[in-house]
């Protein structure tokens, strides 16, 4: 807003309106004043400005602002409460966001069923796989299981039975002795190594946490209920 | 007094209260342009002032300095909670034509309080405040202290918490820019025309 030029900055008009130049500076602007009719008028209309300003009627305040007990002791409450609104909406937004998310994966994991049973199917067909190839059977069956001699007890008697053929060996030319084969019996589930809660459900921990933030969710929004009641309530008697 | 507001008698407080209500209202007012939000602006600043009174170490002769500091505040918190909020700036009404300007002018009531005290037009006072609404706040503040409310520099630089050399360029840049404002409403000089006459 300065002038170039000649002319004299606002900032020296401004404070001669005020009378606070110098005697040197005021008598110099005054001088130049006298002269050039561009700063008389803008020294005339900042006087006009400030006279304006200085007529602006003051005004009565529409109530009195006296504070009374309740306004004391609401105050501050007031600004706490605004406060802890504040903090507790958004947890409560932030903890549901988590909640959501969490509850989403849970459901994704669970979503992807073909992977986890499979392989939890495929163990007792491994395990059952050599016994039907009968190559080793009790062999496998008792490494298998305890119950296994269940499956080797086909052994014994197979001996048994050998020796009575012995007597009718004389006169019969013996038979070729079919060689027992081992029934395929339903081999019991080995017991399997510890499985842990992972495998049997992935989305266990998940889940486990989903439900940790849904329940503090639920307790910020219900703080956060409260809070704004409580809010409210002291607005309203403010 | 002091002592015992500041010990937290509230009847001592507000007998500050009564002694620096309408200065605090009619700054806050200058400032925000609007009854409500100088009423809410001034009811904020004194129980602000309540709460940290015992921070006050000055003189009393400092306290009205400081609760206008205080008020001060709390007026740039709700200009910018404004600025947050294009729908209520006044930066479009003072880059609008003059036409608009009185409409927009409009919205910035001026309750006036009784014939005898006015010595102006309710209308010049509405376009004085809309010009002054359409300063960057500090030199709004600047003008205000300076030239509607009769602060000294050193009062304003006191208030303001800012350096003498602050206030001068402030209060001029202020002024220039009014005055251009004032011309263009055509407010100039014939308003002031008026007051002399009024006035003489």
């Amino acid at each position: 807003m300065t002038h170039s030029g000649d002319h004299i900055p606002d900032e020296t008009l401004s404070a001669l309106v005020d009378d606070q130049l110098d005697a040197d500076a005021a008598g110099s602007a005054r001088g130049h004043i006298t002269t050039c009719s561009a700063c008389r008028q803008r020294l005339d209309e900042l006087r006009s400005v400030v006279a304006l300003l200085r007529a602006l009627p003051e005004l009565e305040p529409p109530r009195d602002f006296q504070l009374g007990p309740r306004r004391l002791v609401d105050a501050p409450n007031v600004v706490r409460l605004r406060r802890w609104y504040t903090v507790a909406r958004a947890s409560a937004a932030s903890l549901a966001a988590v909640f959501v998310f969490l509850s989403v994966g849970a459901l994704y994991i669970d979503s992807r069923p073909a992977a986890a049973p499979a392989t939890l199917e495929a163990k007792p067909q491994v395990a059952s796989a050599p016994a039907a190839s009968g190559q080793s059977a009790p062999t496998a069956a008792s490494r298998l299981a305890a119950p296994a001699p269940a499956a080797a007890r086909p052994a014994p008697s197979a001996q048994a039975a050998d020796s009575d053929q012995v007597v009718a060996v004389t006169s019969v030319r013996p038979l070729p002795t079919p060689v027992p084969t081992p029934v395929p019996t339903p081999v019991p589930r080995p017991p399997r190594p510890p499985v842990t809660s992972a495998e049997l459900d992935p989305a266990g921990p998940v889940r486990t946490g989903a439900a940790i933030i849904g329940v503090l969710a639920a307790v910020t929004l219900v703080a956060t209920l409260v809070v704004r009641h409580r809010l409210q309530h002291a607005l309203t008697h403010f | 007094m002091l002592k015992a507001a500041q010990h937290g008698d509230v009847a001592a407080f507000n007998t500050l209260v009564l002694t620096y209500q309408r200065q605090l209202y009619n700054v806050c007012y200058r400032t925000l342009g609007s009854p409500e939000d100088a009423a809410d602006a001034t009811q904020d600043a004194l129980l602000s002032a309540f709460r940290g009174l015992r921070t006050f170490n000055g003189p009393a002769g400092g306290l009205r300095a400081w609760l206008l500091r205080i008020a001060i505040n709390t007026c740039y918190d709700q200009l910018r909670r404004r600025q947050r909020r294009p729908a209520d700036s006044l930066d479009a009404m003072c880059a609008a034509d003059p036409e608009q300007d009185s409409s927009a002018a409009q919205r910035v009531a001026d309750p006036g309080s009784g014939p005898e005290q006015r010595s102006l037009s309710a209308e010049t006072a509405r376009q004085i405040q809309a010009a002054i609404d359409c300063l960057p706040p500090d030199q709004r503040l600047t003008v205000i202290l300076c030239d509607v409310q009769g602060f000294s520099y050193d009062e304003a630089a006191q208030v303001m918490a800012v350096e003498l050399g602050t206030v001068k360029s402030r209060l001029s840049r202020a002024r220039a820019q009014l005055r251009e404002l004032l011309v263009q409403k055509g407010e100039l000089p014939a308003s002031a025309q008026r007051l002399h006459e009024r006035n003489p």
